[in-house]
């Protein structure tokens, strides 16, 4: 059950990224800055690393270290043992040599291994995506704050800067959220971190505290974008 | 480490660039430990110091890359996957030889699953290993972006000597590669001090 609640916590941090780059657009209509193109930029690569942390966090394939689940085992090793089987069959019937026989082996092996790889990748990704979709629709959607969840289409006459305000207060919303994913996560982990030095030792070896970690730079990152936009002299 | 007055090879270069970043990234970690681990009441701490220890180690990646390319695998990994695959022809071998008429599909495809386990077992254990001897538990500095001054100052200081050192007129990597680093030496100034009017 602790990654039904860590997949309803990180949908929270998703549509609270998605409701400060709703609000972001709203606000900045035709604007090209490198600034605004940055933030815009960072808060979707945030909300694909948290999507990708929720899909990890279901799969029945991938552990999140990368190694494989007992269901990505037997799926990988039965499509090896079909793609060799049917060639070995083949130099079988034509009366092929031992030799023949390693060989074709060998070359089967070369050539069928990228493609089980990218297929495993991509029944993993789908699988996840509608274990995630079970269990974000059975749940109650978390109500997001005031002045989050509705963009006030009547204060597009106020100044800018206000409103970038309010994106950077839903950046940080969504900030609080995502630690406290990570929170969440990390309380109950074998290899709980005790330093900043223990986080990045674990953050290469777990492959949803990295994604998390990074979706949360990248809040950062936007925030401090649209920051540096508005400090900007205008004239 | 500091970097010597005389001059570097695109290599060195590369690595005292890819040490630098890694400095950078282990800091913005650090403040998200911080973050994540302290009572968070209230914004979120030390956005402004993430992003921009991130961005400055984004650009002297950017340079390393420009200068040497692509960073090589280092460390146990390296190993590990350099080792994995005479281990799985070993095993391939040892299956065939062990097994009278070695010829028929049944056993082309078990000495194919007993390598593919072979390894995946080899990996598995390595990777047990690796968590078993896990560096000891470093002690974070956790004080904030305050906190973080001194280490940051010190990057500065490497940068500034990489490009007292660094040959502007040797081709257009090096030159790329200087403009890199003086956009990350801007950017990891503004994660300790950010300045009124950036560009």
């Amino acid at each position: 059950m602790r990654e039904t609640h860590l997949v309803v916590a990180l949908d929270d941090a998703v549509r609270l990224v998605t409701a400060a780059a709703a609000r972001l657009d709203a606000t900045t209509p035709g604007i090209e800055h490198p600034r605004i193109d940055e933030a815009r930029l960072r808060l979707s690569h945030a909300r694909d690393l948290l999507t990708v942390a929720m899909r990890t966090s279901m799969s029945l394939i991938y552990y999140p270290t990368g190694f494989l689940r007992v269901g990505g085992v037997l799926f990988q090793t039965a499509l090896l043992a079909a793609g060799v089987w049917a060639a070995t069959q083949t130099v079988s019937m034509a009366h092929g040599s031992t030799t023949w026989m390693i060989l074709i082996t060998v070359a089967t092996v070369l050539v069928v291994a990228w493609p089980i790889s990218r297929l495993t990748y991509l029944v993993d990704g789908r699988i996840g995506r509608r274990r995630v979709a079970a269990v974000t629709s059975r749940y109650p959607t978390t109500a997001l704050p005031p002045g989050v969840a509705d963009i006030d289409r009547t204060g597009i006459l106020l100044p800018i800067d206000p409103q970038l305000d309010q994106v950077r207060g839903t950046i940080d919303a969504a900030r609080s959220q995502v630690g406290a994913v990570a929170r969440l996560y990390l309380d109950g982990h074998r290899q709980r971190p005790r330093s900043g030095a223990d986080l990045g030792w674990l953050q290469d070896r777990d492959n949803i505290i990295r994604c998390i970690g990074e979706a949360d730079i990248s809040l950062c990152q936007a925030s401090d974008a649209v920051r540096i936009w508005t400090s900007l002299p205008r004239g | 480490m500091r970097v010597a007055s005389t001059t570097l090879s695109a290599d060195q270069l590369a690595a005292e660039l890819r040490a630098v970043g890694k400095v950078g990234r282990e800091l913005a970690v650090d403040l998200q430990y911080a973050s994540w681990s302290g009572s968070w009441s209230g914004a979120p701490a030390a956005d402004v110091a993430i992003a921009n220890l991130c961005r400055g180690a984004e650009h002297v990646e950017a340079a390393a890359r420009t200068l040497a390319g692509k960073a090589p695998p280092s460390g146990r990994r390296a190993v590990v996957s350099v080792l994995s695959m005479p281990f799985a022809v070993a095993a391939f071998g040892a299956i065939l030889a062990a097994v009278p008429g070695p010829g028929r599909p049944a056993v082309m495809v078990a000495a194919v699953l007993g390598s593919w386990f072979a390894v995946d077992v080899f990996l598995r254990v390595s990777g047990a290993w690796g968590i078993r001897h896990r560096p000891p538990r470093a002690v974070s500095m956790s004080g904030g972006p305050a906190a973080i001054e001194p280490k940051v100052r010190e990057i500065r200081d490497r940068l500034d000597a990489m490009l007292q050192t660094i040959e502007l007129d040797h081709d257009a990597a090096h030159r790329d590669a200087a403009d890199q680093i003086r956009i990350a030496r801007d950017w990891f100034g503004m994660a300790i001090e950010p300045p009124a009017n950036p560009s």
